[in-house]
């Protein structure tokens, strides 16, 4: 990182309200292995800057990878003119209060570093986990990935912000494919994904792991499809943190009640009315954005305004009560949120995300669920998500379902389905399970924003019943 | 972009390639593949700015091959030669260490010597100075969101064979959408290289000339199957959607292609519906990241028939198959469906009684196997009966078969294709975009 980007800072000669800089540091390397062989090793390392000015009410912005003291007044010049220029047709008239000074640091919970010398090692591992996939002459494909990120993100502003923060994170995704005759199934881990470093590597691709996908998807070609018809629903949360993320998370969005996403992402069924009053779903759901979980995805200390980071109930006994909006989404909307306001690096500006929403555990253990269930269906790993720009009318695949019948797990059944409305849906969950069958999950690919920016997300939730949902199966 | 800065960068990329390959030793071998862009985006929200972005970057990615042993590492490029070259002079050293970590890669793609090819196109992009004004003025009277984007993009390939390629091009949209007090939403973009104003008020007057059909009450529908007229941007969609693994030859190898039936003559397409790449109007790089150039025309499906998916060296190597210039990820580049018969004036008509679909969304495979694909309907949608427009419709999801939407259920195609700009900007602006014309399907299937 730049020496001291406060003096930086000072160095500047601008005109603007105010002046922001972020500088971000980062490593991303994919490491993939298919077949028992090398498949690919690919990384980008990536060095930026982006200046924030404030004129007149207006914040913009300009990036620049060049780093020199030059560049870097070259685009403060650029961004201060920006904002001056588009002030006149400003949308709401920010203020320095919108960024507040603060100082601080975080540093993921990462024991080992990365290094290039550490790659061998990932690689001889995926290697070996598509080795282990190999229990059958039907498994025909047998992939295994590694996603490892290293970021550092240090922010300054003339209000006197100086905060440093240091993620290190990885993910990773095995899959089995079988084939036989014209059927073919695909079982995954469902990429699971953390904040830590290369000690990861050792929880995540396990030998057992490899096996008992490769099993499941031989079990799956001898499956019957899953039935079509209104059953009671029980989720896993490898499935689950995917219906929170579409339809908690995104509608909760503030920067999409008040309209920003319209024209790509989507609007939200939420009104800036319902915070404090809507009952979103049954009183069994408590939902809480949370970045202070030790080892989950989108852990941070503070957001990429610079406002602390804070565990907040987002819905609390079903009741909807926070959005996900930073300070610039809260002071256009009177709405309380949280410090969610992020960038996907140096190059994009920071606009309202996700980071960790959660659901907290309830009581049920999940033989409890699954004892209370006559007829119902039991679905683990997501396969394919479609949800409205509104995030009401939504529709999930599975890798794996089980049938429940009179209070037993019974048959397996095969591209399991489901569809519903958002509301319909969390008013009908019946069955919260205890911290016993709680999981961390996340994701590395959560696209919004004009420009585009994907950014990763963390999502940890217990097992959940539903009742009274349409489920079916595949085409055939 | 002036066109000295272009070739300075042109000359900078070509410098720092030149430089690198005389630093390789015995067996290694390089290739190195260039993306940048000068780009500024104004992100638009009740006809206001929300936000203006001013971005340089360039990243150059450098595949270092080394003894059957290859890695891959992309990093910024900032236009200095001297601090370029000392950068990538480290991570062409980095390349090398780690690679003597790595196992051998058996499908290793190696550069080779062949036709190098060079393209500049240029443009007239939008004042930036008024363009606030220019953009918002005479959108005063409605709700606009959206957002506009200008500026240069450069792509470039070089290997250490002595085989180059170069593609610049300056181009802007306003990818934008008009909302009624309602909330019911009309989608439009001007897009293009020559930056015209009475060109981009007329897009927007039309724009609101359409708004008005959705002042009447939305219609609700019940789940079920309706004929359906998909317009252009709607059927891109589809084509966009169906990239996602649906033309690759190796998902179809690994078992994870939506074609396997057609692949296998299970199933077929209408005769009707051909697709096919065409690089003919020259708005993406005919060359991919292994330096092969593409004809001018790949056919993909003909007359319902898979000629070939898309096939990438990479692919053709591990599976013993012919190569057709398809990119890494083989997807699509540059669609084109052919277009039909079916005359402008006669869509109502045609359609008779049924839905008009302007746009979709959201799409993902529900099951792969058997080429089904779920999404919303988005934007102005209608109700037409006896070939007239009634109403606009509540949004409704779909989920349907490809063997049904370009197979049995296929009835017409437009005369006449349409241009959908790819607008997509995830790390870099894309490039290009599919060219669709609107389609007629009888008996589709909408779920909820």
């Amino acid at each position: 990182m730049s020496k001291d980007l406060t003096q930086r800072l000072k160095k500047l000669n601008h005109q603007a309200d105010w002046v922001g800089l972020r500088e971000v540091k980062g490593i991303n390397q994919h490491c993939t292995a298919r077949n028992g062989k090398f498949e690919q090793n690919s990384t980008t390392i990536d060095h930026g800057i982006m200046v924030e000015a404030l004129v007149n009410g207006q914040f913009a912005y300009c990036g620049t990878a060049d780093l020199s003291d030059h560049s870097l007044q070259m685009a403060c010049d650029r961004a201060t003119h920006l904002a001056r220029h588009m002030s006149s047709w400003k949308i709401f008239p920010f203020n320095t209060d919108h960024r507040p000074a603060e100082r601080g640091q975080y540093h993921s919970p990462a024991r080992l570093s990365f290094t290039p010398a550490t790659t061998g090692e990932i690689m001889d591992r995926l290697v070996d986990a598509t080795q282990k996939m190999k229990v059958s002459d039907k498994i025909v494909n047998c992939k295994a990935q590694a996603l490892l990120i290293e970021k550092e993100i240090t922010l300054v502003s003339t209000a006197g912000s100086h905060i440093h923060q240091h993620i290190c994170s990885f993910a990773s995704n095995l899959s089995a494919t079988a084939q036989e005759g014209t059927e073919t199934q695909t079982r995954t881990t469902g990429s699971p994904c953390q904040q830590g470093g290369l000690e990861l590597l050792q929880t995540q691709i396990l030998g057992s792991e490899s096996e008992r996908i490769a099993k499941e998807a031989l079990d799956l070609l001898k499956a019957e499809e899953c039935p079509t018809g209104v059953y009671d629903l029980i989720l896993a949360p490898d499935q689950l943190y995917l219906q929170v993320h579409e339809s908690i998370g995104h509608p909760l969005e503030l920067d999409r009640i008040l309209g920003d996403e319209r024209n790509y992402a989507g609007w939200s069924f939420v009104q800036l009315s319902d915070f404090g009053q809507l009952q979103y779903g049954s009183p069994l759901l408590n939902v809480v954005f949370d970045p202070t979980v030790d080892g989950e995805y989108a852990s941070y200390a503070f957001d990429d305004a610079g406002l602390t980071a804070t565990r907040q109930y987002l819905i609390k006994d079903g009741v909807l009560l926070r959005g996900l909006g930073g300070l610039d989404s809260q002071k256009r909307s009177s709405v309380p949120g949280v410090a969610s306001t992020r960038a996907s690096s140096w190059n994009r500006p920071p606009i309202d995300r996700m980071a960790n929403i959660n659901i907290e555990p309830g009581n049920s253990s999940f033989e409890e669920m699954i004892s209370g269930v006559e007829r119902g269906i039991f679905m683990s790993t997501n396969a394919s998500w479609s949800i409205d720009d509104y995030r009401n009318k939504f529709q999930f695949g599975c890798e794996y379902g089980r049938l429940i019948e009179n209070g037993k797990l019974t048959k397996i059944v095969k591209n399991p389905n489901y569809r519903g409305i958002t509301s319909n849906f969390w008013h009908n969950l019946k069955k919260v399970g205890d911290p016993s069958t709680f999981k961390i999950w996340g994701a590395s690919n959560c696209g919004k924003g004009e420009p585009n920016q994907m950014i990763q997300v963390g999502h940890a939730v217990p097992i959940c019943l539903f009742e009274n949902v349409d489920v079916f199966g595949g085409t055939s | 972009m002036s066109e000295d800065k272009r070739q300075h960068q042109k000359q900078t990329i070509k410098a720092l390639g030149k430089a690198l390959f005389q630093d390789l030793k015995g067996n290694e071998q390089l290739t190195l593949s260039y993306a940048g862009e000068e780009s500024l985006f104004i992100r638009l929200s009740q006809s206001k700015v929300r936000q203006a972005t001013d971005i340089k970057q360039g990243y150059l990615t450098m595949n270092f091959i080394s003894d059957q042993r290859s890695t891959e590492i992309t990093f910024p490029i900032i236009g200095n030669l001297e601090a370029d070259l000392t950068n990538a002079q480290n991570i062409l050293k980095r390349c090398r260490d780690e690679c003597q970590t790595l196992p051998e890669d058996p499908f290793v793609v190696f550069p080779e010597a062949g036709e190098s090819s060079e393209e500049d196109h240029y443009g007239h992009l939008p004042p930036i100075e008024k363009l606030s004004e220019t953009l918002l003025m005479p959108a005063k009277s409605v709700d606009l969101a959206g957002l506009c984007t200008s500026g240069f993009l450069m792509r470039a390939y070089m290997n250490s064979k002595g085989q180059s390629h170069w593609f610049s091009t300056e181009n802007f949209y306003v990818d934008y959408s008009l909302y009624t007090p309602s909330q019911k939403a009309i989608k439009a973009i001007y897009a293009g290289s020559d930056w015209q104003d009475a060109a981009y008020l007329m897009n927007l007057q039309q724009a609101k000339e359409q708004l008005k059909n959705l002042e009447k009450t939305p219609k609700k529908l019940s789940p079920g199957k309706y004929r359906v007229y998909f317009a252009p941007a709607a059927v891109a969609e589809l084509v966009s959607g169906f990239s996602w693994s649906g033309m690759s030859g190796g998902a179809l190898m690994q078992g994870r292609s939506p074609l396997k039936k057609l692949s296998e003559g299970t199933a077929r397409l209408s005769p009707l519906f051909s697709l096919e790449e065409d690089f003919h109007q020259g708005l993406v790089p005919r060359f991919n990241e292994f330096g092969e150039v593409s004809p001018l025309i790949v056919s993909l499906i003909e007359k319902g028939k898979l000629i070939s998916p898309l096939i990438n060296r990479r692919t053709a190597k591990e599976y013993n198959l012919q190569s057709n210039a398809a990119n890494a990820s083989e997807g699509l580049r540059s669609p084109r469906i052919l277009p039909g018969n079916l005359k402008e004036e006669k869509i109502l008509s045609e359609l008779e009684t049924g839905l008009y679909i302007s746009n979709l969304h959201y799409l993902n495979w529900s099951d792969l196997q058997h080429g089904r694909i779920t999404g919303m309907t988005r934007y102005g949608c209608f109700w037409v009966e006896n070939g007239e427009i009634v109403s606009p419709i509540q949004d409704m999801r779909f989920d349907e078969t490809l063997y049904h939407f370009w197979g049995t259920g296929l009835e017409a195609l437009d005369e006449k294709a349409k241009l959908i700009p790819n607008v997509s900007s995830y790390e870099e602006r894309s490039l290009g975009g599919v060219s669709a014309p609107g389609m007629l399907v009888n008996d589709f299937s909408f779920t909820l």
